[in-house]
């Protein structure tokens, strides 16, 4: 699904998806997969909806994984299902859904505290499929 | 890559391709084996390359790979021709470290250890998200940590007016601006002050074992086993999110001006143009919430020691020693090329390292230099230097931050499996709790550096001077 990367101080993910929704799915289950430990799953019934507008797609990306930490962070939100509505390079709608971060369900495993810039990569591939590099600050 | 030695603890990377000025790293030639292994060098040159540098692109010795600017990072920049860059702050805008003293003799209260650290870790929240459920700031308060920092934690009886000559900038960092700082930032941070967070932060309960400097310990009231406490920790939520909404400004900023990045994450603005003001408004709030918060926390400290140990404030007499930042951009005076200049000194996991009779150095401290703080790993020491002239004229006041990382979190948990650390330091009387096992694995000794041979490097250096060795006893991480 992702490959890591072993970065000295923080850490890195290699994710590819047949498309861009794909990619931005990906990303998203990485992002909770490195984070959280389930034991157990809950049903994810907390459902948010998120809009996010940007500049490129390298942004867009590291956009929506800002948003979901935030929820995370700021909600105790461990997302486990994503759907897009609208996706172009520039601009997401789409929804997210959850559970509340329950103690005897899941462990935190990594705690990730931004997403950067730093040696990001969003490329798309000549059959259309899409490549993306993010490094964590942890 | 090539590098010259310059002497046997600092070498040179010569300026060439984009580079406005040397790279110079500051390492023992075997460390810099390890230092080669990563892309921190790489980093020192994408520095190197930002308009405006003076000097050159520093590193010191527990230099790693960061995001931006590599961990253990030093770069000053020209007033009129530099810029500014939350790069090179990061996102834990002044994380930074506090050391406190006690009138406490670890040989008394060595076999209350677990008790101590158990209360602490009760009474001080740890983990990502953490709050406090006793304390929510108004948007008034808030406001108020933003522009006062420490003084403001000492205005709602968070400790007294003493402690403020003890922090770096007296633990308020003029120019901040509230208006500066997003809704979203202003609510990650209204329950966070008091917090310690995640990652390498933590508490720590020592006792001092070796003294280098008599004269520079007995100003800092240090004696051989005495107990002393470090609380390591940042901005918090707030802070981070000060990062990335300037990051974002800042990306438009570089197209607008034509700065040409060598990394995106070093995306910045000239440092008067109105993006790097509004920039350094907001940074400046964050570190004055970052010294807030470790002012808050050594509230609680002082409370735990005193429910724990059922002892009374003059009977533990904890007061700060110093607190500094050590990821965090200021405007310092310094000498270039023999000409006093106004700077704009960047230091992401890099410390001021003041000398004797500096003015921004307090007056207690006037007499020996600023002191310098060094966490270690959790499994062996720490150390408290004093700033240097030498320090002054080379590396802009600065030294290094702490051990620095040589293994990734990754490999530090898949080297730990099947050994449960927390157990092994227990063995080695060090006692250790954790948000999560998975923290304290990520964070065990092997994860890091020797401090030792890092501060030794600074010490021998010359941009440094050892004072004590402190032992670790406890910890609380987060």
């Amino acid at each position: 699904m992702y490959q890591l990367i072993d970065h000295t101080a923080d850490i890195g993910i290699r994710v590819k998806g047949s498309s861009l929704e794909d990619l931005f799915i990906k990303t998203a289950e990485a992002l909770f997969d490195i984070s959280i430990k389930i034991r157990r799953p809950s049903t994810p019934v907390i459902q948010v909806p998120i809009a996010i507008e940007a500049d490129s797609v390298d942004q867009l990306l590291v956009k929506w994984l800002q948003e979901l930490l935030y929820l995370y962070e700021s909600r105790h939100l461990v997302l486990s299902n994503f759907w897009m509505d609208e996706l172009d390079e520039r601009h997401l709608i789409g929804t997210v859904k959850g559970a509340k971060f329950d103690s005897t369900r899941h462990s935190e495993e990594l705690s990730i505290k931004a997403v950067t810039y730093h040696q990001l990569e969003v490329v798309k591939d000549d059959d259309g499929s899409w490549f993306a590099k993010v490094i964590f600050d942890i | 890559m090539k590098l010259e030695r310059v002497h046997d603890y600092a070498w040179r990377i010569p300026k060439h391709g984009r580079m406005n000025v040397d790279g110079i790293i500051y390492s023992s030639e075997r460390m810099l084996n390890d230092i080669r292994k990563d892309e921190s060098l790489q980093q020192v040159i994408n520095v190197a390359s930002l308009p405006g540098i003076v000097g050159a692109s520093l590193a010191m010795p527990d230099i790693h790979w960061g995001y931006g600017f590599p961990i253990g990072g030093v770069a000053a920049f020209d007033i009129d021709k530099g810029i500014i860059s939350p790069g090179g702050v990061g996102y834990d805008i002044n994380c930074g470290v506090r050391l406190l003293r006690t009138e406490l003799e670890v040989r008394d209260i060595k076999s209350k250890t677990s008790e101590v650290i158990n209360q602490m870790f009760r009474d001080i929240p740890t983990g990502v998200g953490s709050h406090r459920g006793d304390l929510r700031l108004n948007k008034d308060d808030l406001d108020g940590v933003l522009v006062d920092g420490a003084a403001w934690a000492v205005s709602q009886g968070y400790g007294n007016a003493d402690d403020l000559d003890h922090i770096e900038a007296a633990g308020c960092i003029q120019g901040a601006d509230p208006d500066c700082v997003s809704d979203r930032a202003k609510k990650r941070g209204c329950n966070q002050p008091g917090t310690l967070g995640s990652g390498n932060h933590f508490i720590e309960m020592q006792e001092v074992v070796e003294i280098y400097d008599e004269q520079a310990a007995n100003v800092m009231g240090l004696f051989p086993g005495q107990l002393t406490i470090t609380i390591h920790t940042g901005s918090r939520g707030l802070g981070h999110q000060v990062c990335e909404d300037h990051i974002e400004v800042m990306l438009k900023a570089s197209r607008k001006y034509g700065i040409e990045l060598p990394d995106k994450q070093l995306c910045c603005a000239p440092i008067k143009s109105d993006e790097g003001k509004h920039y350094f408004a907001a940074m400046a709030a964050a570190a004055n919430f970052a010294f807030a918060n470790r002012q808050m926390i050594m509230h609680w400290v002082r409370l735990a020691i005193e429910k724990s140990l059922q002892i009374g404030p003059a009977d533990h007499c904890i007061n700060p020693i110093y607190d500094i930042a050590h990821n965090i951009a200021k405007f310092e005076e310094h000498h270039v090329g023999g000409v006093s200049k106004r700077l704009c000194v960047h230091r992401k996991g890099a410390t001021r390292a003041f000398p004797a009779k500096h003015p921004e150095v307090p007056a207690c401290y006037r007499a020996i230099g600023q002191p310098v703080l060094i966490p270690g790993d959790m499994g062996r020491y720490s150390f408290v230097l004093v700033g240097t002239d030498k320090a002054m004229k080379e590396t802009f006041g600065s030294s290094c931050h702490g051990a620095g990382r040589v293994m990734s979190r990754h490999k530090a948990k898949k080297a730990c499996r099947g050994r449960d650390i927390a157990r092994e330091l227990e063995e080695q009387g060090i006692i250790v709790r954790g948000a999560s096992s998975g923290t304290i694995a990520e964070e065990a000794p092997l994860a890091y550096k020797d401090v030792a041979e890092v501060v030794d490097c600074v010490h021998n250096a010359g941009i440094a001077k050892k004072v004590v060795k402190l032992k670790p006893l406890g910890v609380i991480k987060g």
